[in-house]
């Protein structure tokens, strides 16, 4: 195979690039130059933007719109090369080092103070540095993938939509919210339990509490977002309102991911891999919110007017609530999902009634409570959505988490699979089976398998981002919001 | 249960193994010369740009064919013995196997065709068809640096092939066309004007009204250009050819099937001999629809002649019925897709009527054919507009009128969410157009 030859000026910009990163880590050797580590930082973040969008515009302006795919299966970077692991391994040890060992960020930390004072009145801390460099991120490679689909308005609006919640909802209103009232804890809107799994935690409801009627109004809006607004999007438009249009995993993984979209595994064993990940993580955040909830209720049982026992008692009748209204509108589906169902429903069920008679204050199932939620932070908070999810963007593909582990897009994905509008349309026999819708769809999803057989899309995982329809060559795909809910394909 | 052989793994044969697998009556052999796995010919563009692996290109995971009931031979059929009912395989690497069977079936596909041009043989010469094909057009253009110039010879969707594949690594192409406008042979001069537009727009030469006498060469092995029928003379390190395809079917020369430029079938895909088949690209039909041709290369019809062949297999006599006509492309960046007829300047009646949008940029263009005096809707050729089958096929069955078409354009819609409404505008181009 030929080596891909990338251009002077890409190669130079990538320079650029690298030396902004260099510079941003080395920050802290300026306090000993005598250099305020705030200029440092500056100039570190202006080199890096220059580079993207230098790379950007020595990329794309060359050439007409349309799609560019070339070389994407050559590339040491993006097919699994020597630089893909490279990267892999640097992405991956700054999160080690962000999430475990991030006394060795503290120079690099002390260079975002200036900017994050003048938002919250604050000294930075890690996490607002990760916040900044990753909403930078989701705006120039925002601007990257833009000029790449130039041609799409899907794409072009879609882009802009991820990069305006990122940009407003999950990094400036937070600081700003914290400066107006200094009870309320950091609060990403858009963030939805169970992605947000700390929404319930004994000390976030007490923050909120505390912050009077701004936090409960909060908290509502959190409870109302997924049991209300959620379903109704998503019966409308299908999970894609969320995961391709507002979310900040999913905005980060279309923009800075977009290179690494076609390295998703296709497989039907993958595909089985993941219905029993992700709805494992699914009980498990589901079990454990319930039993911090709980155990939460037991501790302060004059504070508020709902006992441990009624709200067991009220998930219980949510879950068969839910169960009753599958049954009895969905009952094809659960003809062939029946074996996983009954699995899932009687962990949750046998999980609730123990909960009830095994804890007391401070364990669930004889297990401490605060212990099973920082097991799950542990392994899906950090390492699978970070470490794991973005690192390994150069691997395995730039939806590996939302894929794999995200429960919230179990959630979605289950409203979508059994009550939603939304589906991709294969235009009759029109295929050729060339591969590039299934190559390029970023959940790994095999959509050729359904179009050669002139088949209509109806998947679970399915993020509408509409890069299928974009790639391919004959015009066959299109999302639409217009599928009879009734019919399952 | 009945031993059935088909030979070539393509689309027709690939479809048709896996539909006869799943029936109990049939013990499927899949014999290819080419490939281990059914992989799809129309995406060879997409390995070369590096868009896709190989692997990638495959329509089925492996697993499906490794956990399939049918035997996949590797091999090169070298004899048929219609007395015997039995074929002779010269396996892949080894050896020589004789194979016996109830129903045969012949997938054997296409293949390049060359005129009788002098040095043929040269290196750096090639159709885009064969899998080895991609493999000599990736070693003649390895480099930049080696192979600068490239022409393509014809015109037509593989020559477009060739041209994209080329210019994705920064070769100049030119194409050399017989005809006056690119693919004017199939497009009327509207459309292809508006395609060769296109090309041009993207950096690629086309030279019209030119024919090949024959290749150049300085060292005897290499081609280093072509001398066209003016006896001027063009230099280019890489030439493909692309002036069409004829049925693979040299090997049955000695089987004494009728054979005509493809293999003869009747309406049920049957040849002259009851037990032997033919579907895809090698198949000629004895009659076909006066609207259709006897034979049609085409990754759809081959599909459909599988479907055909399996249910008359399976169920008992089925007939295979042309249908409609539809087919899509896409040059460079411009998608096209055809449903019905539309004829070109030559083959065009007095009574065919044609109305040819397209917009000022000439990024998206249509043209709708129509009977002048009934007025009924004939097809439709779109160029960067994404039109839905069902509801042109609707059209076509209720023989529907051009105004009806016109009047309810939105509802064939099918270009992605957002994109800009043009039927405003091409509505308002009929209307005065037809006052």
């Amino acid at each position: 195979m030929l080596s891909y030859q990338t251009t002077a000026s890409q190669r130079a910009f990538t320079f650029l690039g690298l030396l902004g990163i260099l510079l941003l880590f080395a920050s802290g050797v300026g306090q000993s130059l005598a250099v305020p580590s705030s200029v440092l930082t500056g100039s570190a973040l202006s080199l890096i933007a220059l580079a993207i969008l230098g790379y950007t515009y020595a990329s794309y302006a060359p050439y007409n719109s349309g799609v560019k795919n070339n070389a994407n299966a050559i590339k040491s970077l993006t097919q699994r090369g020597v630089w893909a692991y490279v990267s892999a391994l640097a992405l991956t040890a700054f999160y080690v080092v962000l999430y475990f060992f991030d006394a060795y960020l503290e120079p690099m930390i002390r260079g975002f103070d200036s900017i994050s004072q003048s938002l919250s009145g604050k000294p930075a801390t890690q996490w607002f540095v990760y916040g900044a460099l990753y909403t930078l991120a989701i705006l120039l490679f925002g601007v990257k993938f833009i000029v790449k689909y130039r041609h799409s308005r899907y794409q072009v609006i879609r882009t802009l939509s991820v990069m305006f919640f990122q940009l407003i909802f999950a990094f400036l209103l937070p600081e700003f919210m914290a400066r107006l009232n200094g009870d309320l804890p950091y609060y990403d809107l858009k963030s939805m339990w169970p992605l947000n799994y700390y929404l319930f935690d004994g000390y976030y409801i007490e923050s909120f509490v505390s912050a009077q009627s701004l936090g409960i109004g909060l908290l509502l809006f959190g409870v109302l977002s997924i049991f209300v607004i959620s379903p109704i999007l998503t019966y409308k438009f299908g999970k894609r309102w969320y995961c391709s249009w507002v979310c900040g995993c999913g905005g980060l993984a279309e923009t800075a991911g977009d290179a690494f979209r076609h390295l998703s595994d296709n497989s039907i064993r993958s595909w089985k891999l993941e219905r029993w990940m992700i709805h494992s993580i699914l009980v498990l955040i589901t079990l454990s919110t319930v039993g911090v909830v709980h155990s939460y209720l037991l501790e302060h049982p004059e504070d508020y007017w709902i006992s441990p026992s009624v709200f067991i008692l009220t998930v219980v009748s949510l879950l068969v609530a839910v169960i009753a209204l599958i049954y009895f509108k969905r009952r094809a589906w659960i003809a062939k999902e029946a074996k996983t169902a009954m699995i899932i429903v009687g962990v949750l069920l046998a999980g609730f009634t123990g909960m009830h008679f095994l804890s007391d204050t401070y364990h669930v199932f004889l297990i401490p409570s605060h212990s099973l939620r920082s097991v799950y932070g542990f392994f899906v908070g950090s390492i699978f959505s970070g470490v794991i999810g973005t690192g390994f963007y150069p691997l395995l593909g730039n939806r590996v988490w939302c894929r794999f582990g995200c429960p919230m897009a179990a959630i979605l994905g289950l409203q979508q699979k059994l009550f939603s509008k939304f589906q991709i349309t294969t235009n009759s026999g029109q295929c050729i089976s060339c591969g590039n819708c299934s190559a390029y769809c970023e959940m790994g999803i095999d959509v050729r398998a359904y179009a050669q057989k002139a088949e209509p899309i109806k998947r679970a995982s399915c993020v509408g981002c509409g890069i299928c329809a974009e790639v391919c060559p004959r015009g066959v795909l299109r999302l639409e919001n217009t599928a009879n809910p009734n019919i399952q394909a | 249960m009945q031993e059935v052989c088909i030979i070539g793994n393509g689309v027709a044969g690939s479809t048709l193994a896996l539909n006869l697998s799943a029936s109990a009556q049939f013990k499927v052999h899949l014999i290819s010369e080419e490939a281990d796995y059914f992989f799809s010919r129309t995406a060879l563009m997409y390995v070369y740009m590096g868009h896709l692996t190989l692997k990638q290109t495959e329509p089925y995971e492996r697993g499906v064919w490794n956990d399939s009931p049918i035997n996949r031979i590797r091999g090169r059929v070298t004899a048929l013995n219609r007395t015997n009912k039995q074929l002779k395989i010269e396996k892949y690497l080894s050896g020589t196997l004789l194979l016996n069977y109830d129903i045969l079936v012949i997938a054997t596909g296409s293949k390049p065709r060359f005129l009788d041009w002098p040095n043929t043989h040269l290196k750096g010469v090639s159709g885009l068809y064969h899998l080895t094909d991609l493999e000599k057009i990736e070693s003649y253009t390895q480099s930049h640096k080696h192979c600068k110039n490239a022409l393509v010879v014809g015109g037509g969707l593989i020559g477009v092939e060739l041209a994209e594949m080329l210019h994705s690594r920064k070769i100049d192409v030119k194409m050399l066309i017989r005809e006056p406008l690119f693919w004017s042979s199939v497009l009327p001069d509207s459309d292809a004007l508006l395609v060769q537009k296109h090309l041009e727009s993207r950096g690629v030469e086309v030279v019209a009204n030119t024919e090949v006498k024959g290749f150049l060469t300085h060292d005897g092995k290499r081609v280093s250009g072509v001398e066209l029928s003016d006896n001027s003379q063009l230099e280019a390190q890489f030439v493909g050819v692309s002036i069409g395809v004829q049925p693979h079917i040299s090997f049955l020369e000695e089987s004494g099937l009728e054979l005509n430029q493809g293999i003869l079938v009747n309406e049920h895909l049957q040849t002259s001999e009851k037990s032997i088949f033919a579907i895809g690209d090698c198949a000629e039909l004895r009659q076909s629809d006066p609207k259709r041709r006897a034979l049609e290369a085409v990754w759809y019809v081959a599909r459909q002649m599988a479907d055909a062949l399996s249910k008359h297999l399976i169920d008992g006599p089925f007939t295979y019925v042309q249908g409609h006509w539809f087919n899509s492309a896409k040059f460079f960046d411009l998608e096209y897709q055809t449903y019905g007829q539309v004829s070109n300047l030559a083959k065009r009646k007095n009574s065919e009527q044609h109305f040819h949008w397209h917009n000022t940029k000439m990024t998206k263009g249509l043209t709708l054919a129509y009977e002048a005096h009934s007025r009924l809707f004939l097809g439709v050729n779109a160029f960067g507009i994404r039109l839905k089958q069902s509801v042109f096929e609707h059209w076509l069955d209720q023989s529907a009128s051009i105004d009806t078409v016109v009047e309810q354009l939105e509802t064939a819609h099918f270009d992605t969410e957002f994109s800009k409404n043009y039927t405003k505008e091409l509505k308002h181009a009929f209307v005065s157009n037809n006052s």
